[in-house]
């Protein structure tokens, strides 16, 4: 089980001072989880880059918890911040590369901080960047460089160290949709690789897909989480069940975003016949039981749903439903469901069709 | 060991490094040409007494300067030539006087020296080349003319003639001195052509020059001196007189004064100069020193590398403002006649100068750098 590489806990921040002073961020509360890649979205001014600056040690922190590689950022004083630097990578907007110098120095920037020898330095930041396929252009200087061979060196720059947590700012702003994705590609392979957190601020829609989790951040507040793997089985599972039919894949997102795991043992009733229909599953793991009167009338796998029917109709559940083995279920609850539904004109007919199907 | 971006911040951007290198390298050359000049001020108010042999000077209590030396009584070296130690006491005579170029009748003054040729008259100089051809001017309206006094006094080959204050005189023969600030020119006649020039009495000395045996000690006999004579001259030994002299020149007269304070202003219009150059610097870069504070430089690391940046630029402009001042004291020798040459002291001068100007230049940009928040480079 993956565990957390940053912990932040209510976590609030402003700018400013006495009655010039604006919150920016609030309650903040979440974890990012070593080997993730984190996408953050956002309007501007919604205080992602505070977030990011915060995590990054460049900004103290006020109010809260920030907890990084076990260590409380709270309370710690320059010198401290600035030692805790030392361990995160930066990737900047625009590149922010060392113009006087070349790729491979620009690269041992960072390396001054910690104790290499010459020909560690040299064969590291040589390693880094054929790697990332400059081994052709170690001795350029940025403006001799294009822009997507700039972000690769900055990229280079920011994981020599190795560091755990790599923050970066719109790293594929100015570039092209091959490279941008190579780029994001690069960092994804280096957060598992080192077991760390690639946390990106980003509007770039092209990449995505590269995301672990998709945090959205609204008046600085984290509007939504969603774990991007997790989400998409989930829409798929929802696109197949038909009940859905007709919502656009924003809308069978929020859906799935809504939706919670819940765990069933083997022999364990999931919903009795004849009770108040509460919520609506979709089975992700297991096998479920459907009995009709105490007699098993079918078996649900994998991606099969059941307990729409009573929250459509509002009739009692006309079926129970035992867990057949160990199972994960996602559920979602009334309220969500009705709401998903009012948003979809045609479920009504569609849900007649599928009971249609079934009967 | 120097950081590479303090290095490769200087070489890349070569024009923009060129024109701060060319403004801090040019006031460094002022600074060493202002030095220069006033160096030369103070050691040429001793540049016609180093020709001139003696161990105690005698000179009239309203003396400012040699320009301005005023007379005593020859009485007050008879008073003193019998005190045990001295060896000689030789009247010399200095004064200004209008000399007429004989090719284009152009009138200058000059400095003319004199005193009386005989056995002790002629050791007055150190000069060999003076003690010998002393003898031929013992002749009326002969003198000898110095080689470094300027053109526009006229032809200076031994034979030839000039007017001095009206008197047709002739040039016998040549030496090499300079009147340094005193005056563009000089020669040399005896006392008597002296006293036919200036319609001068010999009795009114300009200076007494004591020669002294060699087991006296300067400061003894003039001690003694003092006691006898009245308080119408000045007793000096040759060392206190040159502290005098440059005193003078350094702290009362206007020319130290302001080749004094033009130093002073110089060297504070480079801490300006190299305030800027390096803000600019800093400026242009600060986006690259707050990307270093992001990566966890400290700001030792940082101040680290704007002072090597700083003293590279500061080390590379010492050079060439030492080598543009030496052309310039050649220059300045060679078109005003004023020898002035780099001396050792003044190039550690220089350096301690510029080395301070650079650290308070330096800690201004370095404020600059230290207050860059890491945070605005997101």
């Amino acid at each position: 089980m993956s565990e957390p590489l940053i912990t932040i806990k209510d976590l609030n921040f402003f700018f400013g001072q006495g009655e010039a002073r604006n919150q920016i961020l609030f309650d903040i509360n979440i974890e990012f989880m070593r080997g993730e890649v984190i996408i953050m979205t956002g309007p501007s001014g919604s205080g992602k880059t505070t977030l990011l600056t915060l995590i990054g040690a460049l900004r103290t922190v006020q109010q809260g918890s920030l907890v990084v590689s076990k260590r409380e950022y709270s309370g710690l004083n320059e010198k401290e911040l600035v030692k805790a630097r030392r361990n995160i990578g930066f990737i900047f907007q625009l590149h922010n590369l060392f113009d006087s110098l070349t790729a491979i120095q620009n690269v041992q920037m960072p390396m001054d901080l910690k104790e290499y020898t010459r020909k560690q330095r040299h064969e590291l930041a040589t390693d880094v960047l054929s790697k990332l396929g400059l081994a052709e252009r170690l001795y350029y200087k940025p403006a001799a460089l294009s822009g997507g061979q700039r972000q690769r060196v900055a990229i280079g720059r920011a994981i020599v160290n190795k560091p755990q947590i790599i923050l970066a700012d719109e790293p594929t702003a100015a570039l092209d949709t091959e490279i941008g994705r190579h780029v994001i590609g690069t960092l994804k392979t280096t957060a598992k690789e080192n077991n760390g957190v690639v946390l990106i601020v980003t509007h770039d829609s092209r990449v995505l897909d590269f995301a672990d989790r998709i945090i959205n951040m609204v008046d600085g507040r984290i509007a939504s989480d969603i774990l991007v793997e997790k989400s998409i089985a989930l829409c798929e599972y929802l696109t197949k069940s038909k009940v859905f039919l007709g919502l656009t894949p924003a809308e069978l997102t929020e859906i799935a975003y809504k939706m919670k795991m819940e765990k069933f043992k083997p022999d364990e009733t999931i919903i009795y016949q004849g009770e108040e229909g509460e919520k609506f599953y979709i089975i992700d793991e297991g096998e479920v039981t459907v009995q009709v009167d105490g007699s098993p009338v079918a078996t649900l796998g994998k991606g099969d749903f059941f307990g729409e029917m009573a929250l459509v109709t509002g009739q009692k559940r006309n079926a129970t439903c035992i867990a057949k083995c160990n199972s994960k279920l996602f559920s979602l609850d009334k309220d969500a469901f009705q709401k998903a539904r009012a948003a979809c004109e045609s479920l009504p007919e569609q849900l007649i069709k599928v009971f249609f199907q079934r009967g | 060991m120097l950081h590479p971006l303090a290095v490769m911040n200087i070489v890349h951007n070569k024009s923009r490094s060129l024109s701060s290198i060319v403004g801090i390298s040019f006031v460094i050359m002022i600074i060493f040409y202002q030095m220069g000049a006033y160096s030369k001020v103070i050691s040429a108010s001793m540049q016609v007494y180093n020709e001139l042999e003696f161990d105690i000077i005698v000179l009239s209590n309203d003396y400012f300067h040699m320009g301005q030396s005023f007379t005593f009584p020859r009485q007050r070296l008879y008073q003193i030539s019998d005190i045990s130690g001295v060896e000689t006491a030789v009247p010399f005579y200095i004064a200004l006087s209008p000399w007429r170029n004989s090719l284009n009748g152009i009138i200058r003054p000059i400095l003319v020296m004199a005193m009386p040729i005989n056995n002790q008259g002629s050791q007055v100089f150190s000069s060999n080349e003076i003690r010998e051809s002393l003898p031929l001017i013992i002749q009326p309206n002969t003198l000898l003319f110095d080689r470094r006094s300027r053109k526009f006094y006229g032809p200076q080959t031994p034979g030839t003639t000039a007017e001095i204050a009206g008197n047709e005189f002739k040039i016998l023969g040549n030496y090499t001195m300079g009147g340094a600030f005193i005056s563009t020119g000089t020669t040399i006649v005896s006392d008597q052509n002296f006293q036919r020039i200036f319609f001068r009495s010999l009795d009114n000395v300009s200076f007494g020059l004591i020669r002294l045996k060699n087991s006296a000690h300067a400061d003894v006999v003039a001690e003694k001196m003092r006691q006898i004579l009245e308080e119408d001259v000045l007793v000096l030994t040759r060392t206190e007189l040159e502290q005098r002299e440059k005193s003078y020149w350094a702290t009362t007269s206007s020319v130290g004064l302001l080749l004094g304070s033009g130093v002073i202003v110089v060297f504070l219009v480079g801490i300006v100069i190299l305030s800027q150059v390096l803000a600019t610097q800093v400026m242009n870069h600060i986006t690259e020193y707050a990307t270093l504070k992001a990566f966890g430089y400290s700001s030792l690391h940082l101040a680290n590398i704007v002072l090597q940046q700083a003293f590279a630029f500061v080390i590379i402009s010492y050079v060439i403002g030492f080598g543009l001042a030496v052309g310039f004291y050649k220059l300045t020798s060679m078109l005003a006649g004023v020898p002035i040459g780099m001396t050792t002291y003044r190039a550690i001068a220089v350096a301690l100068m510029t080395i301070f100007m650079g650290t308070t230049a330096s800690i201004t940009s370095l404020r600059k750098v230290l207050l860059a928040d890491p945070a605005d480079v997101f």
